[in-house]
């Protein structure tokens, strides 16, 4: 097995689940909140909610705010793109726009990331979206804080904090099935 | 086959082998074999309804192991207080029927903490 191909998050743990649900941002016409925190042994995941409405019909052709899953269709708006971090307590923090992990040889759980997919949505003149983001490694205890700028919906800077500790107990829940799972072996 | 390449087949054949279904602390109860692809307008308010949403799930996968699932159910009613419990049965992978409870308190908890996204749109 080579390291690149161990998966993460592993299909063979059950995470734990911290009950934790914020509402990022709001305007009027668009919200963003994080919900469902699954924590595994070497990191996380969280569901990002993104609902929008009254969509301008400029900005129903092609409309695609992850930049980290590439342009979609229809030109490129620098102010277009949610921009997403996570900080940890002790001043760490990973982003959207950081490039992925990309060096074959060292185990993906060992290199900081946070990656989106998969994720359900659609609309029309209204648009909803849920992504899936992971991102590891575990948080330090303290404040584990979610940060999102998204100018072209009205979203300057916004920021929740949650307690990184819940993340930490739901990640001593997680179920780890097969422990002979090459694969899986670090998580 | 890939669970890609025919998804809904796939997910059905292993769906009618799970027999999920939840059952309440008042004996009400519904399963994955009643199959509704949607809430029916006409059905009782107090009538569970199970539904199924988006899922991924690979056979086999890039490694060319084993297989997995994760899908998204959704359930009305939320449950009375007291125990709500998960059961399943699978005879074709050996499980002849399990069960779990949990609190449904928890539930109802969640439920009174839910916000809507935009609260005038509420109809």
């Amino acid at each position: 097995v080579r390291p690149y191909d161990l998966d993460w998050p592993c299909h063979n743990v059950v995470p734990g689940m911290a009950p934790v649900a914020a509402v990022l941002a709001r305007t009027e016409q668009t919200v963003v909140a994080m919900t469902g925190i699954r924590a595994y042994p070497t990191g996380f995941g969280f569901t990002l909610n993104l609902r929008l409405r009254n969509l301008h019909p400029r900005q129903r052709r092609g409309f695609w705010p992850f930049p980290e899953l590439g342009r979609h269709r229809g030109p490129p708006w620098s102010d277009g793109v949610l921009r997403l971090t996570v900080e940890f307590a002790d001043g760490h923090s990973v982003t959207n726009l950081d490039p992925a992990p990309s060096d074959p040889e060292v185990p993906a759980f060992e290199q900081p990331m946070l990656s989106s997919g998969p994720g359900t949505g659609g609309g029309v003149d209204g648009w909803s979206f849920d992504m899936d983001y992971r991102l590891r490694p575990l948080p330090p205890p303290g404040p584990l804080a979610f940060a999102c700028v998204w100018p072209a919906r009205g979203i300057p800077s916004a920021r929740v904090e949650v307690d990184g500790a819940a993340v930490l107990r739901a990640a001593d829940a997680a179920v780890t099935l097969w422990s002979d799972d090459p694969y899986c072996s670090a998580d | 086959v890939s669970f890609f390449d025919q998804p809904l087949r796939v997910t059905r054949f292993k769906l009618v082998h799970a027999m999920w279904r939840r059952q309440r602390a008042d004996g009400r109860k519904v399963t994955n074999l009643d199959q509704y692809p949607f809430v029916p307008e006409d059905l009782p308010p107090d009538q569970p309804v199970l539904v199924e949403g988006g899922g991924v799930g690979s056979e086999g996968g890039r490694l060319g192991r084993g297989a997995f699932w994760d899908l998204e159910l959704a359930v009305q009613p939320l449950p009375p207080p007291g125990p709500l419990a998960f059961v399943c049965a699978w005879p074709g992978r050996g499980i002849s029927e399990v069960r779990v409870e949990v609190d449904a308190g928890l539930v109802l908890d969640a439920a009174a903490a839910a916000v809507p996204f935009f609260p005038e749109a509420r109809s």
